[in-house]
């Protein structure tokens, strides 16, 4: 895959914590020099923004089904720093694996 | 832009409160400031219940309620610093029930006009000595310098 992986962070109204979490994630990969487009939305329209977005992975603060087609990670460790460097690794690997 | 900064208030609860009278005593306020529209308590108090905002955080409990954009006037935040702890579902359904001594109602039209403040933010919740210090009290003075040092 050539293209920067796309990652889809969603929160229950897309307003504070999938910013918070779309901000840390951008941070990160800058600093991992690691290509990604952060997008952001709300769980309820994940069906509709997994397909618009073509998101690679997905990054959730609320509760979000398990799903066959991306991986999705809880992403609630990026509010409060508690097992953050731990949740990095997943999603990092994650996007190694995708872009191999 | 307006900064959230300057509408910021920090009330303390010594009573003991449920959820739900906590939520809408904070809503109280912030609709008395003209900082959202009538309804916002409904719509707040429906969110949580959908998507609940506890967060165990380093060495306190805390919660970050907050309803869609649609419903703010003025960008803020409400801070209720309280003396008995009040239940929340855990956000993303991780840890169970979160004994939250601190709640952060946020106040966000346009959340991408205040990525700095969220990040400040972030990183205050992620410092159990500045979180224990918000509770002890004296925490308006620290929280403000800490988001203005941050550029909110």
């Amino acid at each position: 895959m050539n293209r920067a992986a796309v990652i889809l962070v969603m929160c229950g109204s897309s307003i504070a914590t999938s910013t918070l979490a779309a901000v840390k994630i951008e941070e990160e990969a800058k600093r991992r020099n690691v290509s990604v487009v952060v997008k952001k939305g709300k769980v309820a329209d994940a069906d509709v923004l997994l397909q618009s977005t073509k998101a690679d992975i997905i990054v959730a603060t609320a509760v979000l089904p398990p799903r066959d087609d991306v991986p999705v990670f809880n992403g609630v460790p990026l509010l409060t720093g508690i097992g953050q460097k731990e949740l990095f690794d997943q999603i990092f690997d994650a996007i190694a694996k995708i872009k191999e | 832009m307006l900064s959230v900064l300057n509408s910021l208030q920090i009330t303390r609860f010594e009573q003991a409160l449920d959820r739900r009278e906590l939520l809408q005593k904070m809503a109280e306020i912030a609709f008395e400031n003209g900082w959202v529209k009538e309804g916002f308590a409904q719509a707040l108090l429906e969110r949580e219940e959908k998507y609940p905002t506890g967060i165990h955080a380093p060495g306190s409990g805390i919660a970050i309620p907050h309803a869609d954009a649609e419903w703010t006037v003025v960008p803020g935040m409400v801070v209720a610093v309280l003396g008995q702890p009040v239940a929340f579902e855990p956000m993303g359904g991780q840890g169970g029930e979160v004994q939250a001594n601190l709640v952060f109602l946020l106040l966000i039209s346009d959340p991408d006009d205040h990525v700095a403040f969220l990040s400040a933010l972030a990183d205050f919740i992620s410092d159990a000595e500045k979180l224990q210090q918000l509770r002890q009290g004296d925490g308006l003075t620290l929280l403000l310098e800490h988001l203005k040092q941050a550029g909110a």
